[in-house]
């Protein structure tokens, strides 16, 4: 009998921990699931490409740019401003931040719009940093920033050394505007 | 004694729950307000992120306050109804929380209340709220025209929870943008 008790509390805790793995969709399994959808536009960028020339660099401004990896960017556009089709992305989004470990850091809502930013990591040593916004009305923008143990006091530094690299505006513009959703 | 147990770590979950949830956050889902929630982990961040200059006090004072700093919550409403809502959750929240009025300021712009949570001496507290409401937007000379509608704010809810010092208020107003009002507090 103790052990039937035993057993089934093993298989109950394995029940749990498993229906719990498919609900809770990481913030990485979202990214992933949706860069293949035609409803969303989506952008990766290396850091290397911002054309940083470290070797002009401090030591500071170098670890900072060491410590970034990686540049998500995901945007949704819902199809000729379907309000239920806006809903239901939006409605995942927010279960899919809301289950994420991510820390909250601000949450701003207005009748414009609404954001929220989050970080994964310490606040002295991020790994990474999310950004979310959304017009409530048809568009919704997901940023992530992948590092290593990005130090926020390297982060002054860093926007100093940006300004300074020879980011070509045009080339990223160019990127950019690729990117837009066809007009159906 | 295992089913006690259980019982026990049920309900204090439950209270965990009901605790996180505070009061006002149920305004953040309320569609007629604008709101601002900064959490304790920003203003860690925010601290570490500026570079303490010896010679700006401002600076240093931010930083030594945003280190304390649990939660500053900012809800505004164009709404009538939200705000009746608003004024009855403060005075439900002010009759069961230990907070002490600070101050109440009434001119011809608007009504301005502070309540604190007193904490080791007087210009240090624990707990910061502010409430404006009875805005006169034509005395004000404020035109606020979104979305082609006119709208007047109907009020404002702020509250600042951690170690908090009064007389250095002003670096956190400069800082972060919050309503000026809040400058009010040192001329207490």
């Amino acid at each position: 009998m103790k052990q039937f008790i035993k057993i089934t509390g093993i298989l109950l805790v394995l029940l749990i921990s498993m229906s719990s793995c498919e609900s809770n969709k990481s913030v990485q399994q979202y990214l992933l699931e949706k860069q293949s959808s035609s409803d969303f536009v989506s952008l990766t960028l290396p850091a290397s490409l911002l054309n940083i020339t470290i070797d002009s660099l401090g030591s500071k401004e170098r670890e900072a740019v060491n410590s970034l990896k990686k540049l998500n960017v995901l945007v949704y556009q819902a199809p000729n401003g379907d309000q239920q089709a806006f809903d239901k992305e939006q409605a995942e989004i927010n279960t899919v931040l809301k289950n994420s470990k991510y820390k909250d850091l601000m949450r701003a809502q207005t009748h414009m719009g609404s954001g929220r930013i989050m970080i994964l990591g310490s606040e002295a040593q991020i790994d990474e940093f999310l950004a979310y916004g959304t017009d409530l009305k048809s568009n919704f923008i997901l940023i992530r920033v992948l590092g290593d143990h990005m130090n926020p006091k390297h982060i002054k530094p860093f926007l100093t050394a940006l300004q300074e690299s020879d980011v070509n505006e045009d080339e990223l513009l160019g990127l950019l505007s690729s990117l837009k959703p066809r007009k159906e | 004694m295992k089913r006690k147990l259980l019982i026990s770590s049920m309900m204090l979950l439950f209270a965990g729950m009901t605790y996180a949830q505070s009061l006002f956050d149920r305004f953040e889902d309320e569609p007629n307000v604008s709101s601002v929630v900064v959490s304790k982990s920003m203003f860690n961040l925010l601290s570490k992120f500026e570079v303490v200059v010896e010679d700006d006090p401002e600076a240093r004072d931010f930083v030594a306050m945003a280190k304390s700093i649990e939660s500053l919550k900012v809800f505004t409403t164009f709404d009538k109804n939200v705000s009746d809502d608003m004024k009855h959750e403060v005075d439900q929240y002010l009759k069961q929380a230990n907070l002490t009025e600070l101050m109440r300021i009434k001119d011809e712009t608007a009504n301005v209340k502070f309540y604190v949570r007193p904490g080791r001496t007087d210009s240090q507290v624990k707990e910061l709220l502010m409430f404006v409401n009875g805005f006169d937007t034509k005395a004000m000379d404020l035109d606020l025209n979104i979305n082609g509608k006119d709208r007047t704010i109907e009020s404002v809810l702020l509250s600042l929870v951690g170690d908090i010092d009064l007389d250095k208020i002003s670096s956190l107003i400069a800082k972060m943008n919050l309503p000026e009002e809040l400058n009010q507090v040192k001329q207490r």
